[in-house]
């Protein structure tokens, strides 16, 4: 039985861009979760008002159930808290993606292991 | 979701249900009914033992000698720490002697009711090669469609336990 060299390259090559696209997205996922942080840090408030630095503090999830009325008497203007919560929403997804991808990079790893493994029994197959 | 998807997730569905019942035969290689098997054998063997055994000190009682025929002899097979030395007696002869083979066989079956049936050794035999001709066909086929896949541009991963000769085999070798 025959080895295929050609197409264990193209799967390492795969292999590689696999990863390589894996290691941008947890970059990406950083990036957004550091953007989504600084413009909760941003929202300006009266720093003597208690109420409202309180409600600052909340985690996103938390703040994103504060009824309307309430972030408005606290001086908070809603529009920036919902460009929050959508930056968080937005940060969790591409987190998601990178968490798939760790996924099929881990199974990809592992088959490519066996692959290599099984081509250096091919004393032929010099790569 | 595309037909060659839909195709490979089938084929993958079938592996999966034969990797599945390929592990429950490694598993157990002996069925219940050759155990049995085996404890017939070995009840036989020490009853023959057993009733000879008796034998010779009845014969030894009628020569006006002590008739020990609750003493077991042979060798003690010593283990463990020192300062004690745990060891094992085989009651096997004197036992079916004294209370019969076919009381401790009911026994015994009783107790074989939770090992599972399992498969008898030929038939599991023939059925492991069964399997492994099954999983050769299911998973070229299924190689041959992720390659397809790939042609068009619309890549499949393949499983992280994908045989090597399979996925990699020589064009027209597969």
């Amino acid at each position: 039985m025959g080895l295929d060299t050609d197409k264990l390259l193209d799967l390492r090559a795969r292999h590689s861009d696999l990863r390589d696209h894996y290691l941008t997205v947890v970059e990406k996922a950083r990036e957004a979760r550091r953007d989504a942080a600084r413009m909760h840090a941003e929202i300006a408030v009266d720093p003597e008002d208690d109420d409202a630095r309180d409600l600052l503090a909340l985690p996103v999830a938390e703040l994103a159930n504060q009824p309307a009325g309430i972030l408005e008497k606290a001086g908070i203007d809603i529009r920036l808290v919902r460009r929050v919560i959508a930056a968080h929403a937005q940060a969790d997804r591409i987190r998601q993606s990178a968490e798939d991808l760790a996924k099929r990079v881990r199974a990809s790893q592992a088959l490519i292991d066996r692959l290599n493994q099984y081509a250096g029994k091919f004393p032929e197959a010099v790569l | 979701m595309s037909k060659t998807i839909e195709k490979i997730a089938t084929i993958r569905s079938k592996i999966d249900v034969l990797h599945t019942e390929r592990a429950a035969l490694l598993a157990q290689p002996v069925s219940r009914a050759d155990v049995l098997r085996r404890v017939d054998d070995a009840l036989t063997h020490w009853h023959t033992q057993g009733m000879a055994a008796l034998s010779i000190e009845l014969e030894r009682a009628a020569a006006g000698g002590r008739a020990d025929i609750f003493t077991l002899r042979g060798n003690a097979i010593t283990t463990g720490q020192p300062g004690a030395a745990p060891f094992a007696l085989d009651l096997g002869p004197l036992l079916v002697a004294l209370i019969g083979v076919a009381p401790l066989r009911k026994l015994v079956a009783q107790a074989a009711e939770r090992v599972p049936a399992g498969v008898e050794s030929k038939a599991r035999s023939s059925r492991l090669a069964m399997i492994a001709a099954e999983l050769d066909d299911l998973e070229r086929e299924e190689e041959q469609q992720i390659v397809l896949r790939e042609i068009d541009g619309m890549p499949v991963d393949r499983r992280a336990d994908a045989r090597p000769e399979i996925v990699l085999a020589a064009q027209g070798a597969a």
